[in-house]
């Protein structure tokens, strides 16, 4: 447990002395908001019934960008070979980097909503639905990319082929947060989304982690 | 690749892994550490803790300051290590006055130093280090010198591949990989 928790500070402190790796895609994320409300126009009941696919596909992509940087610098720097060598958990190791990953995308994010939800004219309500389904669906989205960066981690510009290999993934977490916020449109109950949205992330949480501890080793191995 | 490789090691012993280029002197070393899993063959040890490893890639993460990075190497070996060791080994590897400037400022050979300190102050038994001596000058190839030599006497073993020819001083045993 001590090497989560140091590996987690490791990480913070590394996103403190560089913090392009989170600034850039939360800039990123702004933009593409940006850019489809003025595509959409001012029309209040439009940008109601797009809100919750633009803000959750600008965080996907967002987070897609700063995936990338995960473990790149790890494997290139030589660190991930050392906490092979050194007998601790790659599955701990990789869940402590996928925290600290949500903890500096996702928070500011969910903190953001509020203040866009205002903008896009949601009432109280829906914004706190919006929030509520990214809080639900980011983790699990933060540890599919996590698989994602670790299975390329040895390839050169692997941006793209992350996006491509996980982006098919995020298509039931859309689904379902998609529905949440509709049926909080309509005024209808939200739990069934909300428990699909809880299963999906037990589902992420009990997979993702291994197979992404797996890639690693078999990146250091290699 | 090599093949029938076989040694011993006691402790105190230094054994220096030398051969031409591709002969697999890295592979070997990655064998050791549990890096490479696709040989056939045995290695037997007994360890109090995992051997202190040095690879081709230092493992210095440029973000962060010697201090700091040399203290992530005794987190991942779960040692404690007090705040007066790490100036120490800092101050041993000639980096006192970039103790606190982030690795990214330092050059290669600066890195290296810093991925060398961990072994001035470390108390694992066993060190693996793969080529220690490459982009080191002259004042570092003495410095490793001196740490193989306080290493032995400590009654710690040392595994090393290089190309440099180790002075007198230091009783070596070699492997010849061809």
């Amino acid at each position: 447990m001590t090497f989560f928790f140091k590996t987690i500070a490791r990480e913070f402190l590394n996103y403190r002395r560089k913090p392009g790796l989170f600034l850039n895609p939360l800039i990123f994320f702004g933009l593409v908001v940006f850019l489809f409300v003025l595509g959409l126009g001012p029309d209040e009941a439009k940008l109601n019934q797009a809100a919750s696919i633009f803000i959750l596909v600008a965080s996907l992509l967002s987070v897609l960008m700063s995936a990338e940087s995960a473990y790149d610098q790890d494997y290139d720097e030589g660190s991930l070979e050392l906490v092979v060598v050194s007998s601790n958990s790659l599955l701990i190791y990789s869940l402590a980097k996928s925290l600290a990953h949500w903890v500096v995308t996702f928070l500011p994010l969910i903190l953001l909503v509020p203040f866009i939800g205002i903008g896009l004219f949601l009432d109280v309500e829906q914004i706190w639905v919006l929030c509520l389904g990214i809080l639900l669906v980011s983790p699990t989205i933060i540890l599919l990319a996590s698989v994602g960066a670790a299975m390329t981690i040895s390839l050169p510009r692997n941006g793209v082929l992350i996006g491509i290999l996980v982006l098919p993934f995020y298509v039931p977490p859309l689904i379902f947060v998609t529905g949440l916020f509709e049926a909080a449109l309509l005024k209808q109950n939200v739990f069934p989304y909300v428990y699909w949205l809880i299963a999906l992330l037990f589902l992420a949480l009990g997979l993702a982690p291994f197979a992404t501890s797996a890639c690693l080793r078999i990146a250091a191995e290699d | 690749m090599f093949e029938a490789v076989s040694f011993s090691l006691n402790s105190g012993d230094i054994l220096q892994v030398c051969g031409p280029n591709g002969s697999g002197k890295t592979t070997l070393m990655r064998t050791l550490v549990g890096l490479y899993k696709n040989y056939t063959g045995c290695f037997d040890w007994d360890l109090p803790s995992p051997p202190l490893y040095l690879g081709h890639r230092p493992g210095i993460n440029d973000n962060l300051t010697p201090r700091e990075n040399i203290k992530w190497v005794f987190e991942l070996n779960n040692q404690n290590i007090k705040a007066a060791d790490i100036d120490e080994a800092i101050r041993q590897v000639g980096l006192a006055e970039s103790a606190q400037t982030c690795c990214s400022d330092l050059s290669f050979g600066q890195k290296k130093r810093v991925a060398l300190a961990p072994f001035c102050v470390g108390k694992n038994s066993l060190w693996i280090m793969d080529e220690p001596f490459s982009g080191i000058d002259g004042v570092g190839i003495t410095l490793i010198e001196e740490l193989f030599l306080k290493r032995s006497i400590w009654g710690g073993s040392i595994i090393f591949s290089s190309h440099q020819a180790i002075p007198s001083g230091l009783s070596v045993k070699k492997l010849e990989l061809r």
